[in-house]
């Protein structure tokens, strides 16, 4: 007879075992209501937000409530123009910096890029109140668009970045005929800050004075 | 008509989860689906949310729910998804909804030690759910400061 037909009892066991498949379900559901201003200003009036973020973050997320978090700070940075400084203030920029590379997939990625460009899903706020958005007064149209809404994610992408290409690194190394004469990878990258746009050379040390450049993007 | 005529008979009977958990999949497809039906759909929502449903304490009754094994098909937990966005929605306060809600995630979405020690295989009482709250406080300046050294 299973615990829960025992009469009157006031215990129950606990479905662990997809309690966490259930937490994820219920933190999108929570996510997707506040992309909502109203509960959104419930929410952030109630609790403080920057610091549930990272509450809700943990040390070690999985991917999809990584990407849920970074959407709740994207659609955050959008209303209010003051959320990335207080989120710097509680070192969270600085966590996300650790966190995000173990967990980092194709949802991640495109999260975090929506919090640098001011979107959610995606698509672009009607409403972006981010500080270099230069929206806050004018119409989209009469100023010129800067992409970037909040650059302090800049660091996070980075280092997962940098983290993944370590990665590939060692498993070349560890693969490659050159036995171990394959040193590090080299990241060189410029940001500028006036057109917002991100390049960077990725390359090969051989442990020579030579250094390959195997690409080069712009993000 | 879609409101509540007996409160006090709907919450001892309409609101005992476990109980409608041992029914037919069916029936407790309309039975959630109800909870939406009054919440939502019916022409009296306001009054059902602000008279009928003010201390009935739904959102905490499906986080109660969800940490047990009395639903436990997908498409049950589904259906429940669907009752919780509404109940959520309807009544967004501090003491109905947010606060149970950002409880329940952090004790659930973190598969530390701790709560893995915590909650594997004992049973759900008062007290350990009010200590996984107490718990939750301390979680934030723990992580800020864990990684704050390595700035």
């Amino acid at each position: 007879m299973p615990d829960s037909a025992i009469a009157g009892s006031p215990l129950s066991q606990v479905g662990f075992l997809d309690g966490h498949e259930k937490a994820e379900q219920v933190l999108e559901l929570l996510v997707q209501s506040l992309t909502i201003p109203t509960y959104h200003a419930q929410f952030a009036a109630t609790l403080p937000l920057t610091r549930i973020c990272l509450l809700l973050l943990g040390e070690k997320p999985s991917s999809f409530v990584a990407s849920q978090i970074l959407l709740l700070i994207a659609i955050s940075v959008n209303k209010t123009i003051t959320f990335a400084r207080k989120f710097e203030l509680i070192s969270g920029w600085n966590v996300l910096k650790h966190v995000l590379p173990e967990c980092w997939d194709p949802s991640v990625h495109e999260a975090a890029f929506d919090v640098l460009l001011g979107r959610v899903h995606g698509q672009k706020l009607a409403n972006g109140n981010g500080p270099a958005s230069g929206n806050t007064f004018k119409s989209p149209v009469e100023v010129t668009p800067n992409p970037v809404v909040c650059p302090a994610i800049v660091a996070p992408i980075l280092s997962s970045l940098r983290v993944g290409l370590n990665k590939l690194a060692y498993s070349y190394q560890t693969s490659s005929h050159l036995d171990g004469k394959l040193g590090n990878v080299v990241l060189a990258l410029t940001y500028t800050s006036r057109s917002g746009i991100i390049d960077y050379r990725v390359g090969v040390c051989d442990g020579s004075a030579h250094r390959r450049t195997n690409g080069f993007a712009r993000i | 008509m879609s409101t509540i005529v007996n409160p006090v008979a709907y919450k001892a009977i309409a609101v005992d989860f476990e109980l409608w958990s041992k029914t037919r999949k069916e029936i407790q497809r309309v039975h959630l689906e109800h909870f939406i039906t009054i919440l939502q759909t019916s022409r009296y929502k306001g009054f059902n949310i602000k008279q009928r449903f003010a201390k009935l304490g739904l959102v905490q009754q499906l986080i109660f729910v969800f940490q047990t094994d009395w639903y436990s098909s997908d498409e049950s937990v589904g259906w429940m998804m669907d009752v919780l966005k509404v109940a959520m929605q309807a009544s967004f306060t501090k003491d109905e909804a947010i606060k149970p809600l950002v409880t329940y995630l952090a004790a659930n979405l973190d598969d530390g030690p701790f709560l893995t020690h915590l909650l594997g295989s004992i049973p759900l009482t008062e007290d350990i759910r009010r200590n996984c709250a107490g718990f939750c406080d301390s979680r934030v300046s723990s992580i800020t400061s864990r990684f704050s050294g390595r700035a």
